[in-house]
């Protein structure tokens, strides 16, 4: 092994001697090329060739149709029918509390005055999870019996999560146009691994022993499905249709790129306008929305024999013709819009306090603003495209994959590392590499420490979990706006607001890590007699180093993600390019930038996994 | 079906090969005296069942005793098919149970054999009343019909009134009576049995042990029973095979293993057992003789019954056998002899 890291050290060496500075243009095979002229092709046989005359445009106006429905209920609905039938569905489970309060987030929305929008979104939603879970279900359960179909099915689920939105979204712009129904298509492709994943997850969980007893019953494969996997399977399934809801409200905002519009346009429009106060006020229309359908979904998952509230035959219909008079009589009185709107007096002052912060405490964040750029990024970028040769970068990528997970991997990151180049898009990636590895780095000085003091602190840690988790479902674009405020436009808000979404599942991993050591392991170091500091750092976080690794993998992954939303604010890199690619829209632009980040992504998730592995006690076979 | 001379259930030779590659290689390695562990090694095959034979007669409760990892629940699954066996015979009755396709299957399920599980496979979406039915809803049996059934079975195992719980509510003793009852609704000739009271408390398990001998009784069915758990091999088999990786060290009455055992593997868990207990007072008859005294004792009664009267007063007493002839007499002498072989 050593021989063998000596050897690929001096071929890093070798490669940097004799290798190109940056990455030659004379290399870039092009890919770009053919994608555009199918882009061309597309364009001028969109209306008659057969394949949109006969396919794609009726499904559009299927999906449409579904869309206009939903919309034009909820428009149709005076505002407290909604909000009735939540706190109903949710009270059924005796929490009278979590009840109230989802019925005041579905008032929420008309409280702030975006009611209108929230349909809007609540539609597109409501749509693109149908689809999902008539997708979805079926394909599930087709991979949890049928393991060639899993087999298939893995990668493919894997890449949808990886790809950035705004790169897929380019050939659903192609195919199916711009408007509502091509966002809920895109939306669709989004939402739709978790659906499959938790329906088959929940179906290859039903226990063995009630499958085999069923068979031996001499039920057929039809009825034990039916019966006994597809019952067992629902709540898995139902926690599906929650993050495949979640996952949708996360690109809301940039389903607005291809014509969403609803409470993502309302979010984009605030960072364009800089308004972060009524960014904020809006987003929350978005957390609101998240909260009720979550509520929603999880009380309809029932333990068996779980106390509900028991409802009489009788009591409900009487309760249904109720409410439809209310709603008519709510219709006639015009009482259809929330009566009043609070979205100003809640946004100005915070407008206000964010400018106030500006130009206080310019003095602080002009020059860190200036040295992350002048002393971090530019340097970091020179270094890479003049100082060190393409071929090092690719031979020391190798050499730490050889180091970390054998030389399999060593051989895909070489390729993958090189592929970037050979796509030209090697500016690019160095540019968002830097920006990920400066963010990564400062979410792991802030996110690690917290989460090994949290990890000790049960108590705390129950307090703050909440707060963590709700974090992420605020749409990604919402950090964004108040750093964009302070720092002004450019790649440093990006990166703070990457950090500061990467942190709470940095710091939940980190906690769970430490407090999942073996008590005893801490126990016997007790009893030897060692000290608070050398059982933290020789006992607990050494134990916790592989869950602590998993953990910054998950930063890095979040921290990519966000890099679209740092090209919206003026970060630069593949991000940048992809909405370019969108808005152009150049396909050849968008598969380069697809593909570099997925490869990317892949390399660095997998590399990180494996050190992860490495670090892992080694396990008797 | 078949007439009622041929054994309810009848294996030949039966084997059973775990992992990929060319079984029958396997097989004849271990023909040839190659150990598990070492095919293992070889192959990285595992020879679960090994060449197990034997028959089960109509109404006999047939029990397979093991430790962890003999091979006990891949029999039981050769012999229900939830596992196809590599090579070998098995009948039922005389019909083919290896030669039945996927609908005959289902149908002999559906009547004829039903399955009790260690970790009882009830289904917890599932009301107990809906769990014992479930085997008559399989079959289609409308709903009035198959409540009714399942309600008296419920009675019969003594869950009265628990008809509408859920299984998660019910203790671990509970819980195996349902799979018990869902079992015993279908009305099946044939009961397997993979070790169904191995997750109860020690006190739970003889009331269970106690609540099967007293419903085999009445019911009479033909049960292949799977215990890791000597004594109650013991208590429940009228006939025990002791198995030991993958096949059979032993066949007999339990009286027979006891006073005999073949292997010195057997050995070791007869040494643990109370003779008195298993043996009967016929294992220490001295033939022949006689005595005049008017104390007897049947034949076919276990040693422990006559230890009070030896006790009170040292005299012989009369064995009768089964017609009430009088056989020979046990004594002092005769009954501390074999209890004696007990402290080797
Ligand atoms: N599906 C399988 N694939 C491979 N090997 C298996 C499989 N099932 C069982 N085995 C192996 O076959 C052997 C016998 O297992 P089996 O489950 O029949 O034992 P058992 O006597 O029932 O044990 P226990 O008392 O633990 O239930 C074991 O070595 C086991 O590892
Ligand atoms: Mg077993």
């Amino acid at each position: 092994m050593k021989r063998r890291l000596s050897g690929l050290f001096v071929l890093i060496i070798l490669a940097q001697t004799l290798g190109t500075r940056g990455f030659p243009d004379s290399l870039n095979i092009g890919l770009a090329e053919p994608i555009t002229n199918l882009q061309s092709w597309v364009r001028k046989n969109r209306n008659d060739h057969w394949m949109f005359e006969f396919i794609l445009n009726p499904f559009i106006s299927v999906v449409n149709f579904g869309l206009d429905s939903v919309e034009s209920v909820f428009t149709w609905l005076p505002w407290f029918v909604p909000a009735i039938i939540v706190f109903a569905v949710v009270a059924r489970t005796r929490r009278w509390g979590v009840a109230t309060f989802a019925a005041l987030a579905v008032v929420y929305p008309g409280l702030v005055g975006v009611w209108s929008e929230s349909i809007v979104t609540i539609s597109l939603m409501a749509v693109a999870v149908f689809i999902c879970v008539l997708i979805g279900v079926p394909l599930g359960v087709l991979a949890a019996l049928k393991p060639r179909v899993e087999v298939a099915l893995r990668p493919i689920l894997d890449g949808m999560q990886t790809v950035p939105a705004t790169v897929y979204l380019i050939p659903i712009v192609l195919f199916f146009g711009i408007g509502p129904a091509p966002a809920a298509i895109a939306t669709v492709i989004y939402a739709l691994p978790p659906m499959v994943r938790l329906t088959a997850l929940g179906i290859q969980q039903v226990p063995k022993s009630a499958v085999e007893a069923a068979q031996m019953f001499g039920a057929t494969k039809r009825q034990i499905l039916a019966k006994v996997q597809l019952p067992l399977a629902v709540p898995s399934i139902i926690t599906g249709i929650n993050q495949t809801v979640m996952m949708a409200l996360g690109i809301v905002v940039i389903a607005t790129l291809v014509g969403a519009g609803g409470l993502g346009q309302e979010i984009n429009q605030t960072v364009r306008r800089l308004e972060p106060g009524r960014g904020l006020v809006v987003s929350l229309a978005v957390v609101a929305v998240a909260l009720v359908l979550d509520r929603v979904s999880m009380s309809l998952v029932s333990t068996p024999g779980a106390q509900r509230v028991r409802v009489k035959r009788n009591t409900l219909y009487m309760s249904l013709i109720g409410l439809a008079l209310a709603a008519v009589v709510g219709r006639l009185l015009g009482w259809v819009e929330f009566p009043f709107s609070w979205g100003t007096s809640f946004a100005d002052p915070i407008d206000t306090g964010f400018k106030w912060f500006r130009t206080t405490f310019n003095v602080i964040t002009r020059p860190f603003n200036d040295f992350i750029v002048r002393e971090i990024l530019v340097r970091a970028q020179t270094l890479f495209n003049e100082t060190i040769t393409w071929q090092a970068v690719v031979a020391a990528a190798a050499a730490f994959a050889f180091y970390v997970a054998g030389w399999k991997m060593s051989l895909f990151t070489a390729c993958g590392v090189t592929f970037i180049g050979l796509t030209g898009r090697w500016l690019d990636a160095v540019d968002t590499l830097t920006q990920t590895i400066v963010a990564v780095f400062i979410s792991i000085l802030i996110a690690l420490p917290i989460g090994i003091w949290l990890g000790r602190r049960p108590r705390i840690e129950a307090i703050i979990a909440p707060v963590l988790d709700a974090f992420q479902t605020i749409p990604s674009l919402v950090y964004a706006i108040p750093f964009v405020m302070i720092f002004s436009v450019g790649p440093v808000p990006g990166i703070v607001a990457a950090v500061v979404y990467a942190i709470p599942p940095g710091i939940r991993l980190t906690s769970l890590g430490i407090r999942q050591v073996n008590n005893e392991s801490v126990e016997a170091a007790i009893t030897f007699g060692a000290t608070q500091r050398q059982i933290l750092w020789g006992v607990r976080i050494k134990l916790a180093m592989p869950s602590i690794i998993l953990a910054i993998n998950q930063m890095v992954m979040m921290v990519l993600a966000m890099a679209i939303i740092s090209g919206m604010v003026g970060g630069g890199g593949l991000g940048y390019r992809s909405i370019e690619a969108l808005t152009g829209p150049d396909s050849g632009l968008g598969v380069e930038v697809g593909l570099a980040i997925v490869i990317m992504a892949t390399i660095l998730d997998r590399l990180l996994q494996a050190t992860a592995r490495r670090m892992q006690a080694p396990v008797a076979v | 079906m078949g007439s009622g001379e041929q054994p309810a259930i009848d294996l030949r030779h039966v084997w059973k090969v775990f992992g990929p590659g060319d079984s029958a290689r396997t097989i004849e390695l271990s023909k040839g005296g190659s150990s598990r562990a070492e095919i293992l090694q070889q192959t990285k095959q595992t020879v679960a069942v090994r060449d197990v034979s034997f028959s089960v007669a109509q109404g006999e409760t047939f029990v397979v005793m093991g430790l962890s990892g003999s091979g006990k629940s891949t029999l039981i699954r050769c012999l229900s098919r939830l596992i196809e066996p590599t090579q070998g015979q098995i009948s039922l009755s005389g019909d083919d149970l290896l030669a039945m396709d996927e609908d005959q299957l289902r149908q002999l399920r559906r009547g004829r054999m039903s399955m009790v599980f260690q970790h009882f496979g009830l289904f917890p979406h599932r009301k107990v009343i809906d769990n014992i039915a479930y085997g008559l809803e399989v079959q289609k049996i409308d709903k009035s019909t198959r409540v009714a059934r399942a309600t008296e079975i419920l009675n019969t195992v003594g869950l009265d009134g628990w008809a509408d719980h859920y299984p998660q509510q019910l203790s671990g003793g509970m819980q195996q009576r349902v799979g018990l009852a869902r079992a015993l609704a279908v009305d099946p000739q044939i009961l397997l049995f993979d070790e169904p009271f191995s997750a109860l408390d020690p006190l739970i398990r003889k009331e269970m042990q106690d609540e099967l001998t007293r419903l085999q009784k009445t019911m009479q069915r033909t049960i292949v029973f799977i215990t890791h758990d000597f004594a109650e091999a013991l208590r429940l088999g009228d006939r025990i095979a002791i198995m030991k990786d993958g096949s059979f060290d032993q066949i007999g009455t339990p009286e027979e293993i006891v006073s005999a055992p073949a292997t010195p593997y057997v050995r070791e868990f007869v040494n643990d057992v109370p003779r008195a207990k298993v043996l009967s007072v016929k294992s220490v008859t001295v033939a022949g003789q006689s005595t005049t005294n008017s104390r007897t004792v049947a034949a076919s009664a276990k040693i422990e019954t006559i230890i009070p009267m030896l006790l009170e007063r040292d005299e012989p007493i009369t064995v009768l056998d089964a017609n009430n002839q009088a056989i020979g007499v046990v004594n002092r002498a005769s009954v501390a002899n074999i209890l004696q072989a007990e402290q080797k």
